[in-house]
């Protein structure tokens, strides 16, 4: 990068808030995927201000930027592929509101997802979407990928939570879309912001939905012999009428994991634990867990573990909260894979898991949010065994690929980023593909921010400049 | 507007892809919108024919009006241009419906109520209810977006609809989203059609995310004397870990029509809840704790059948009143604790003022008004809700009513919305003029 721009960068947010030594930029070249690539310089930006004047600058001068928070990305999303810089927003950390009234939150892009929550549940509030990587990622992350998480399944993704946004085009002009109401007269750009990982605009503030904490929480663990009759107990939970928060299943291999690190006293010879979760209003929720015990009795469970108190709700969690450390220990690495399927298909997608990661010698367990369709195949090996780490990626192709042979598609929750990219022919003809493409022409004609995402290389190429 | 050469040459061409009509002046009256009236009426029976129609209209140069049940198409500004009525009544299938995914796929023509029934029918619906006509479709509803009461427990169309296939102007059919409740592939377009006017392309086809139907209902009202103390209920409820499945706030006139015995100058506070028996029971009563610190008296419980009546006498109402030919409607979008106030004001301003809200947000305003007096108070309350960080859209106006504008500034820049729909529809032929600022 020429030096002159380096001083201009320097200029806007202060010279000790751009790195440019090898060693420093090393910490930004990778995220939580394997790929790595060396930005030319990384700059900490702690205003909208600072960001739409970095933007005018790397505008001017064609640079591409990657808009970067918590660096979590599962999909490749935020590596600088093309080079330019990284820009940091972890920084931008202030809640700006809290509306109780209106149910609203304004937050900054770098405030992190958890301290949201933790921030909103002494006033009996909270913000929904709970991803997994929540003690780490940020609400602009979050913004950039429609963040899942366990209670989805009730309370649905990161759009249904975002109202309003304030964005600075690539360009550096500052704008806002959505605000406090829903249904602002004309498109909803903010809805197609949402999920648009951080190739469209970079996020400054953000508008979000906050709900009440329900009531009470009734947790119960159902063990089951067959994958098969978890897929049944969930079909007949939902026949019922009840939704529950979170119906979460873990397979034997990430059961016997969980049981070698942190021993949370799930069988180890069980096919499966379903965690399932239901909340709301006190009155009745006893009647539905007795219902959902029932389901599961006629679905062959068993055992069914009822949590009693907050301390056996949280045993029965520890499991589902500790599995990704644990599977992390069985190898030197662990990739997970992110897939989803309409509900039904889930027991013999999950089946289907097996016999392709046993077809290519490979190590596997299933955590899924089995409410939602939404499998994450978690591969255990070592990346320096580049044989297997070439099995592991060919398995977890081929498994996107069954999920989308049943009318699934490629992520549920992490994104396309750099990772998926080659496999959206998959799910989307040449048609679908233009008219995405169409959206990235409207926003960044120029092609500098966060290039070379989501689409496939031969529908990158801009128009114009 | 076309030649009448083009026309039958048009006409010609689209014949090969649909049935169409060459409606003579008394049949056009039908499909007259805001005065004007198309030349062609295409009825495509499949989502093929309906891009092929649209590129055909597009190589001609043809304004196309896409048209579902017409129940809404008073909405918008008048047309800049209108050729050809784009029926898509014959799109009318159920495609999919797999109870245990909770998923429905339809075509755009299939009538919301008949959705509804077929959803029913293995106990489960779309949790959608907006007070629209029995001729409403699902291409025409995502096209207007309105919402209905239970927008407050589970979030409007936006938040319910996971796929699409859209017919474009290039005469593709492109999906979005898909059978699945979480997806990140790609662009999310799905949100970008809801509320788009059909301006983009004609959504063909649209996959639903469905509800197993509540185990049962309970329904209350209560007797406020303005609409900034039933506002004061809603939002003490708002406040609770309860989940209403309506909150709606009604004045007199409305009360009235909705059946329910509100004396004159008063308000009603409308509630309701859905799900299983003591949830619902524990609603009913903390309802009525809140009306009374509110400031009513008390609060009456509807037995079922007085429920079922009220709900759909108020739903009838609020649909006739609000797309009848001479009337001034207006809809108000607002953040929950500004609209009591914001009730109060509307129904202050004109004759005969209806007025009802949604404790989501949503407040409507209906009144007689001089055509020269219209203007002055759609400007009037439409400043009074954009300083509540809201904004207001004319749904509907009387013929002799001009210089509205009937949308308002829009919700983002003005700019980047004219370059999505030139993207889109480069050719403007999608429903031209009517949307915000000209698109």
């Amino acid at each position: 990068m020429r030096p002159a721009l380096l001083q201009q960068l320097k200029q806007i947010v202060g010279p000790e808030d751009v790195l440019t030594s090898d060693r420093d930029l090393m910490a930004y070249e990778y995220d939580a995927t394997v790929e790595k690539f060396l930005p030319e310089a990384v700059v900490f930006a702690s205003s909208t201000q600072e960001v739409a004047a970095v933007l005018r600058l790397t505008y001017q001068n064609k640079v591409p930027v990657v808009p970067r928070g918590a660096g979590t990305n599962l999909s490749g999303g935020t590596l600088p592929v093309k080079g330019g810089i990284v820009l940091e927003l972890s920084r931008m950390t202030r809640v700006l509101t809290i509306d109780t009234a209106n149910q609203r939150a304004v937050v900054e892009p770098g405030v992190i997802n958890l301290d949201l929550q933790n921030l909103l549940a002494p006033l009996g509030f909270t913000y929904a979407p709970d991803p997994a990587s929540q003690k780490v990622s940020t609400m602009g992350g979050n913004v950039g990928e429609d963040s899942g998480g366990p209670h989805c399944l009730k309370y649905g993704v990161t759009s249904n939570h975002i109202v309003g946004l304030e964005v600075v085009l690539p360009n550096g002009e500052v704008i806002h879309t959505g605000g406090a109401v829903e249904d602002s007269p004309g498109y909803d750009l903010t809805g197609l912001l949402v999920g648009s990982e951080g190739t469209l605009g970079v996020v400054t503030k953000i508008t979000v939905r906050i709900i009440r904490l329900p009531e009470t929480i009734k947790t119960l663990l159902g063990v089951y012999d067959r994958l098969e009759d978890v897929g049944q107990t969930v079909s007949d939970i939902i026949a019922a009428g009840i939704i529950p928060a979170t119906l979460e299943l873990l397979d034997r291999p990430v059961i016997n994991a969980v049981e070698d690190s942190v021993q949370a006293g799930y069988p180890r010879d069980a096919a499966a634990v379903l965690l399932i979760e239901v909340d709301g209003v006190g009155d009745g929720l006893e009647r539905q867990a007795d219902l959902i015990v029932e389901l599961c009795q006629k679905n062959k469970v068993r055992e069914v573990r009822v949590a009693k108190s907050a301390a056996e709700r949280d045993a029965l969690w520890a499991g589902r909260r500790g599995a990704f450390g644990a599977v992390a220990r069985v190898r030197p690495s662990y990739l997970v894979q992110d897939g989803t399927v309409p509900r039904t298909e889930l027991a013999a997608i999950l089946r289907k898991v097996l016999e392709i990661s046993a077809a290519h010698n490979v190590t596997v367990g299933n955590v899924a949010h089995a409410g939602d369709g939404n499998l994450h195949p978690l591969f255990m090996y070592d990346p320096k065994d580049k044989d297997e780490a070439r099995r592991v990626h060919e398995a977890g192709a081929e498994i996107l690929k069954a999920c989308v042979d049943v009318q699934g598609t490629l992520s549920g929750e992490h994104g396309i980023g750099l990772e998926k990219q080659k496999m959206m022919p998959w799910r989307f003809g040449p048609t679908e593909m233009d008219v995405m493409a169409k959206v990235k022409q409207v926003w960044d004609p120029a092609d500098l921010l966060n290039p070379g995402k989501i689409l496939p290389p031969e529908y990158q190429t801009a128009k114009a400049g | 507007m076309l030649s009448a050469d083009a026309v039958g040459r048009l006409a010609g061409q689209l014949a090969g892809a649909a049935e169409v009509q060459v409606p003579d002046e008394q049949a056009t009256a039908a499909w007259a919108v805001r005065g004007r009236r198309p030349s062609l009426i295409c009825v495509p029976a499949a989502p093929e024919a309906v891009a092929a129609a649209l590129a055909l209209c597009d190589q001609t140069g043809a304004a196309v009006l896409p048209w579902g049940g017409g129940s809404q198409q008073r909405l918008g500004e008048p047309p800049s241009a209108y050729d050809v009525a784009l029926v898509v009544r014959g799109l009318d299938q159920l495609v999919e419906f797999e109870p245990a995914n909770l998923t429905a796929t339809v075509q755009a023509g299939v009538r919301l109520a008949d959705l509804q029934a077929a959803l029913g029918a293995k106990g489960q619906w779309l949790p959608y209810d907006p007070p629209v006509s029995p001729a409403a479709t699902i291409g025409g509803l995502l096209a207007t977006n309105p919402s209905g009461p239970y927008r407050l427990k589970v979030g409007g169309l936006r938040d319910l609809l996971i796929g699409t296939v859209v017919a474009t102007p290039f005469g593709s059919l492109a999906k979005a989203g898909g059978r699945v409740v979480k997806n990140v592939t790609g662009y999310d377009l799905n949100k970008l059609y809801v509320g788009s006017l059909g301006t983009l392309g004609v959504v063909v086809e649209a996959t639903f995310k469905t509800s197993p139907r509540p185990e049962t209902e309970g329904s209350w009202y209560a007797v406020f004397a303005s609409a900034a103390q039933a506002g004061a209920a809603v939002g003490e409820l708002l406040r609770t870990s309860l989940t209403p499945s309506g909150l709606e706030v009604l004045n007199d006139r409305v009360a009235a029509a909705a059946d329910l015995p509100v004396p004159a100058g008063r308000w009603a506070l409308l509630g309701r809840a859905s799900g299983f028996r003591p949830a619902v029971d524990r609603h009913l009563a903390e309802f009525a704790k809140a009306a009374r610190r509110a400031g009513a008296a008390g609060a009456e419980q509807l037995d079922e059948s007085a429920a079922g009546r009220v709900w759909s006498a108020y739903a009838g109402f609020a649909c006739q009143k609000r797309w009848q030919d001479d009337t001034l409607t207006c809809r108000f979008a607002l953040p929950p604790d500004s609209v009591g106030r914001l009730a109060d004001l509307a129904a202050s301003h004109g004759g005969e003022a209806a007025v009802w809200a949604q404790a989501s947000g949503a407040a409507f305003w209906t009144a007689a008004l001089a055509p020269g007096e219209a203007g002055r108070a759609v400007a009037q309350l439409r400043a009074a809700a954009r300083a509540a960080a809201g904004a207001l859209v004319v749904e509907n106006y009387p013929a002799d009513v001009s210089d509205l504008n009937v949308w308002g500034p829009p919700g983002g820049p003005s700019e980047l919305m004219r370059a999505v729909k030139r993207e889109y529809d480069p050719r403007g032929i999608l429903n031209p003029g009517r949307f915000v600022d000209g698109i």
